[in-house]
């Protein structure tokens, strides 16, 4: 039953050595708008029996055959592959004449085209699915209740980098806060003695935490204004003045009235 | 000038039932009354009983201070004093004199007669009386007692126009004597 098989093998090895020899030519896939599937390969692996009498005819040493993995092809986005992944059977299983393909030029793969190994943990290709943004699940947020008449509804905190970009923030591992205790501290007692006179000293609650001890504050002195200069930098400019006589007065004032006698009001009443 | 003695200037005779002031008969009539006796008569009568009530209170003041010149010398608060008690023992109130710049206004308070026009034309009466001027009055006031302006006719019925277009007795005293307002 091997020897129609090994006459095969032996006219197929004979031509592909001839073409072989032939100058190389180079099929590149034309891209349109068709969706065109790439062809699809079927590697069959050659019998143990065959594969020696090969390596016998042509006298050189085969490699213990390869592991079968199965080939993907690149298909567009938007097309599914038609490509079937053929399992890999026994080597010592024999090959009926309608699973020995005759490989030609068609089955020649261009330098353009690229082969995928794909991950066994991955799913198929096939089964890929590109979703549109669209169908992008969005994160739940609670419908708001309508607005009332004259009232704005306040904008909660939506982050929509996450849905148009892509762009995930880190999550932000936040230490537990240690539990705090107010402590009011006069910081104008641990200041220095110049500074606690100074009128720009502030008081402040700083939190601690809570083991006495184990957190040491800080003093903030917080000088609102420039330190006044010392006394030696200071230059008083005092005005020098001459006494002089700066007004001068002309003419005579009128005399109030001022009636001695009840005659001369009188008079002066009946002037009028 | 002294201050007057008013001591005994009323005594009442009752055996005879007569009662004289400074020499003179009297009458002792109820305020009420006599308001209702000045209202009742006209503007010309009332102003007559007025003018002759005060010029006896002017003789007597000018009596008192050794006559028409010793009136006139004498000082402010003299005169005053002189008329004042003359107003009071016929129970026509207080006086008191203001002197607005040249102006002459006496302030009578207390006055059981609520006649301004009354009282006005009674000191200018007494004035006249008292110094043998020729003054004339107009009320500026009515409020709290009653304020006469002493001037002379012109000045007095220019301020009684003023008083009428509706400016204040204290605009009118100041345009009496060439204030701009």
């Amino acid at each position: 039953m091997s020897t129609p098989i090994i006459g095969r093998l032996e006219a197929l090895l004979a031509r592909v050595q001839r073409r072989a020899q032939d100058p190389r030519v180079h099929h590149v896939f034309e891209t349109s708008n068709e969706t065109v599937a790439p062809p699809s390969i079927q590697t069959v692996p050659p019998s143990p029996d065959a594969r020696a009498a090969i390596a016998q005819e042509m006298n050189v040493t085969t490699p213990p055959p390869p592991a079968v993995l199965p080939v993907a092809t690149v298909a567009p986005l938007e097309a599914e592959s038609h490509s079937q992944l053929v399992a890999a059977r026994g080597i010592d299983e024999p090959l009926t004449d309608e699973e020995v393909l005759e490989l030609d030029d068609r089955h020649v793969v261009g330098e353009e085209a690229t082969i995928d190994v794909i991950d066994e943990d991955e799913p198929p290709p096939s089964s890929r699915r590109h979703k549109p943004l669209d169908e992008v699940p969005k994160p739940e947020v609670p419908h708001p209740a309508p607005p009332e008449s004259g009232r704005q509804i306040a904008a909660q905190e939506l982050s929509f980098e996450d849905d148009l970009t892509g762009v995930r923030e880190a999550r932000k591992d936040v230490p537990p806060e240690p539990e705090l205790e107010h402590d009011r501290i006069s910081l104008q007692s641990v200041e220095p003695a110049v500074q606690a006179t100074s009128p720009n000293s502030m008081e402040m609650d700083i939190p601690t935490l809570g083991a006495p001890g184990a957190f040491t504050p800080e003093v903030v002195a917080l000088p609102l204004a420039a330190p006044p200069p010392a006394a030696s930098q200071v230059q008083v400019i005092r005005a020098e003045l001459r006494e002089v006589e700066v007004a001068q007065v002309s003419g005579v004032l009128p005399v109030s009235f001022e009636p001695k006698t009840f005659g001369e009001l009188l008079d002066a009443t009946l002037a009028l | 000038m002294t201050s007057p003695d008013l001591t005994h200037a009323v005594r009442f005779d009752l055996s005879t039932g007569m009662v004289s002031h400074e020499g003179g008969a009297s009458v002792v009539i109820s305020a009420k009354a006599f308001g209702e006796l000045i209202a009742a008569v006209s503007a010309d009568t009332r102003a007559s009983i007025a003018s002759d009530l005060g010029a006896a209170m002017g003789a007597r003041i000018q009596k008192h201070s050794g006559g028409e010149k010793g009136v006139r010398s004498a000082s402010l608060e003299s005169v005053v004093t002189s008329l004042s008690g003359e107003l009071a023992i016929a129970g026509f109130g207080t006086v008191t004199l203001e002197r607005w710049g040249r102006a002459m206004v006496v302030h009578v308070a207390h006055s059981s007669i609520q006649a301004p026009d009354f009282i006005a034309v009674l000191v200018t009466s007494a004035i006249s009386a008292s110094t043998g001027a020729a003054a004339f009055s107009t009320v500026l006031s009515k409020q709290d007692g009653v304020r006469v302006l002493i001037a002379s006719r012109a000045a007095a019925e220019r301020a009684r126009k003023w008083l009428d277009e509706g400016v204040t007795w204290g605009d009118a005293v100041s345009r009496l004597q060439g204030g701009a307002s």
